[in-house]
């Protein structure tokens, strides 16, 4: 890059970090962080996409310019990787080229890769431990009992490949121990002690796992589905930064809403919390929009229970069309937010224009 | 798959990891509650449904004498879903007006 060139790249980022620090959301950092990747910046793009993704962890925005700017950053490395497979294809080649695409977060790839190398070299660990980790993270996502036990079958899988794996090992300790399968953690803490007797994180781990309450079963189908029932009480989830701030704070919420009525062909927003509570509504105010809440309530209880069932992860947004216009329902950090419109609104601005507001006005 | 609002299977092209029983009761389910919801909130005819989750898409569209619902995986982006689904849902209306 030439001097000028430099010099006006410089300037660029310059005024894109001032927009960020005058309103400063995910929605306004994602934007930033392209702006880095348009100018070659990618170093600069990395630190703040990790940097924004510690602060705002559940936002959609950051998510996917994260996944633009890793897939600049390895675009060399995808293609070496490739080119690996096709042409001196072995286990190992699967094995990177899969953990390259996990972590471009091109997840689908990362397993279908990962599966062709597990059927085609049975006998290496690695590509069952990134199937895992992948159902693991959705375990972790959706507390689904299912995901938990596959994941635990393939890391065991993985172990019995290689039984002194020391961070196989440890990690399914801490998996075992998190979902309340004491004895099954101990005995993993025991097989890292066969190898590494003095190893001062597993003789905490095994002294903090004999303090523990023994399960009531040992059986880890049912430890697993006595945690997913735990979870659906919602004993685990844990309140992001949006549900906080709105759950304390209804009014505060509800002021923001009459900012959609810009939007072509906007009629109603409503909002409900983690459980369906009505939070805030507009026009109307909450209390005039009751009716609307309960069956907007209903209508997300089945989005989200058919993601599920569907095996598709957790549901993120839908738009059902009918003959009056679109109802558009999202999740953004645990609350549900139902936008309705007329047809006169295009569906790509009406998507738009609520991801603008969940992940800009919002988080302001 | 097409299924009817009630549930029951008219034909079926699944993956392997889904399983015909479990995707046309969750499908009826869906279709079902969408359905009444959109009329009780005076919003007509429900003609259509995409959803997108963490690990895949679903569409549902009406072909008055039952739905299609497709299952995706995230790969495949949501406008190129919707034009390969709807070319599929005017063929099946097609076919069936002329039985």
């Amino acid at each position: 890059m030439g001097l000028w060139a430099n010099f006006k790249a410089n300037r660029e980022l310059a005024e894109a970090r001032r927009d960020v620090a005058r309103a400063r959301s995910p929605y306004s950092i994602a934007q930033f962080i392209d702006k880095c990747i348009e100018l070659g910046r990618l170093d600069q793009a990395f630190e703040d996409a990790e940097k924004g993704i510690q602060e705002f962890p559940e936002s959609e925005s950051l998510q996917e310019a994260y996944k633009r700017m890793i897939r600049a950053k390895c675009a060399d490395d995808l293609k070496a990787y490739r080119d690996e497979i096709r042409t001196s294809p072995g286990p190992k080649a699967y094995y990177r080229l899969a953990c390259l695409y996990k972590e471009m977060r091109d997840l689908d790839q990362a397993v279908e890769l990962a599966r062709k190398g597990m059927e085609d070299y049975p006998n290496f660990e690695g590509n069952y431990i990134v199937l895992a980790d992948l159902r693991y993270e959705r375990f972790q996502r959706d507390l689904r009992a299912s995901d938990g036990l596959e994941a635990t079958q393939l890391f065991e899988k993985a172990v019995d490949l290689n039984g002194e794996n020391y961070r196989l090992l440890f990690q399914l300790a801490e998996i075992y121990r998190a979902i309340g399968a004491r004895d099954h953690a101990i005995a993993k803490v025991k097989m890292i002690l066969n190898f590494a007797p003095d190893d001062r994180n597993a003789l905490n781990l095994l002294a903090q796992l004999k303090s523990a309450k023994a399960p009531k079963s040992n059986d880890l189908k049912e430890i697993l589905q006595d945690f997913e029932r735990r979870a659906a009480a919602g004993n685990f989830r844990q309140q992001g930064q949006l549900s906080a701030r709105y759950l304390a704070n209804p009014d505060q919420l509800e002021r923001k809403l009459p900012s959609l009525d810009r939007m072509p062909g906007f009629q109603r927003v409503v909002v409900l919390g983690p459980h369906g509570e009505l939070l805030a509504a507009h026009p109307g105010g909450a209390q005039g929009n009751r009716n609307e809440a309960d069956t907007l309530k209903k209508m997300f209880a089945a989005a989200i229970d058919c993601s599920l069932r569907m095996d598709i992860s957790t549901f993120e947004k839908g738009l059902f069309e009918s003959e009056a216009g679109f109802t558009y329902l999202v999740v953004a950090d645990s609350l549900q937010i139902a936008v309705l419109s007329n047809t006169k609104v295009k569906k790509e601005k009406l998507r738009q224009d609520v991801h603008r507001f969940v992940e800009h006005d919002l988080y302001i | 798959m097409v299924v009817t609002k009630d549930g029951v299977v008219v034909a079926e092209v699944l993956g392997p990891d889904l399983r015909k029983e479990v995707v046309a009761a969750v499908s009826s389910h869906m279709i079902q509650v969408s359905a009444r919801s959109l009329e009780d909130l005076g919003r007509g005819t429900l003609e259509r449904v995409a959803v997108t989750s963490a690990h895949g898409r679903m569409v549902f569209v009406n072909l008055d004498v039952g739905y299609l619902v497709v299952i995706t995986k995230m790969e495949m982006k949501l406008g190129q879903v919707l034009i390969e689904v709807e070319s599929a849902a005017r063929k099946i209306k097609q076919l069936h007006s002329r039985i």
